[in-house]
């Protein structure tokens, strides 16, 4: 189930794409909502994330509702994994299950020809569909990351509308890590849009401290200094799917690149979204193991 | 634009970026690189204004060791940019 076989047949197998492309989305939806129990009585990862959650939220949510979030999030896990398998045959067809909201706010940026960086959160919703849904919409979008890449986003996403986005990975030495920087800077220079995820730290200075409901974390000083090197406006972005299963990409308008203002405005919306929307973050066992997330 | 003024504009950039070295900095300092003083964030600021600074264009391939390491290393590798202009 993990690496949902129905999907990768209906999908990727040649013979079974006709099939894939003509279920509609949200029967695909349905069927991991439908089997998601299942998965969490006899999978012992499941069982291990929701004992994480349980652990994390033990202190802000009834017994009852920490069951919900771990039933949620196991869905969510799964449907993540059937979009990225299923998005080079429902690519075209994504109008009907991704809502983008605040679309305007990108588009002024892009008009006024500086670039923007599009700021979520690094465990925390399907920050990837940003990158695919605006890319689909003509933007051209850079994504960085600490991925194996192309070859590991060539198989989740075929060779179809990927080409629209590029992907900036750093792994590698320091002059490699230097090397993307740069190309980041250059991105924003063409006025492309540079996606980024900030990852919550348990320890940190005062300055980059964000109140949450789980406790306080503190946000990435490194990301935050980029963004003043980068000198371009932010853009906050977060990604949560509905009770169907549509993505909602929601772009918040922009804020000025300082680590002051980013701390405030973005941590406080990053606050704001895991407290309603705990079932979408990644973050639970770290969380508990008071490790980066 | 002579030797000494490059090294000299480069040194000044070097201070306003690593302001902890309140002496003289050497010419061998390791500026950037994995021993270096200043990340590589910090590392970009001074790519940055390298490039403002002698309008200059610092390509992929020549991010590396070899030109970027010390002190003496930049301002050789702007030294040979700016004759190559």
């Amino acid at each position: 189930m993990t690496r949902v076989p129905l999907i990768r047949l209906c999908h990727r197998v040649p013979l079974f794409m006709l099939l894939g492309r003509a279920i509609p989305v949200d029967w695909y939806y349905h069927w991991i909502k439908s089997v998601a129990p299942l998965i969490g009585r006899f999978s012992r990862h499941a069982r291990e994330q929701q004992h994480y959650i349980r652990l994390a939220l033990a202190k802000s949510h009834s017994a009852e509702k920490q069951l919900d979030i771990a039933r949620g999030n196991l869905i969510y896990r799964k449907w993540r994994v059937c979009l990225q398998v299923a998005w080079p045959n429902v690519a075209a067809r994504s109008q009907q299950w991704v809502i983008l909201q605040g679309e305007e706010n990108l588009t002024r940026l892009a008009r006024a020809g500086k670039g923007a960086v599009l700021l979520c959160g690094h465990s925390f919703g399907f920050s990837g569909m940003a990158v695919r849904a605006l890319a689909q919409r003509g933007y051209e979008l850079v994504r960085a990351g600490a991925g194996r890449e192309p070859a590991r986003r060539r198989r989740a996403w075929g060779d179809g509308d990927f080409q629209r986005w590029q992907y900036l990975g750093y792994d590698g030495d320091y002059w490699q890590r230097f090397r993307v920087l740069k190309q980041m800077h250059e991105t924003l220079t063409r006025n492309a849009v540079l996606q980024l995820g900030i990852r919550g730290f348990p320890t940190g200075s005062p300055a980059d401290r964000v109140e949450c409901v789980f406790g306080p974390f503190f946000l990435d000083r490194k990301i935050l200094r980029l963004i003043e090197v980068l000198q371009v406006p932010v853009l906050p972005c977060f990604v949560v799917c509905d009770q169907t299963g549509r993505a909602i990409i929601k772009i918040f308008p922009e804020l000025a690149p300082s680590a002051k203002h980013i701390v405030a405005s973005f941590g406080s919306l990053y606050a704001d979204y895991l407290r309603d929307f705990p079932e979408h973050a990644n973050i639970w066992k770290r969380v508990v193991q008071q490790k980066e997330f | 634009m002579n030797r000494g003024e490059i090294h000299g504009c480069i040194e000044a950039i070097v201070r306003e970026l690593y302001p902890q070295n309140d002496g003289a900095i050497s010419e061998n300092l390791p500026v950037l690189g994995p021993e270096g003083v200043l990340d590589s964030v910090l590392g970009l600021q001074l790519l940055l204004k390298l490039e403002e600074r002698f309008g200059i264009v610092v390509n992929d391939e020549e991010i590396d060791g070899e030109n970027l390491s010390s002190l003496g290393s930049i301002s050789r590798f702007v030294a040979r940019k700016l004759a190559a202009n």
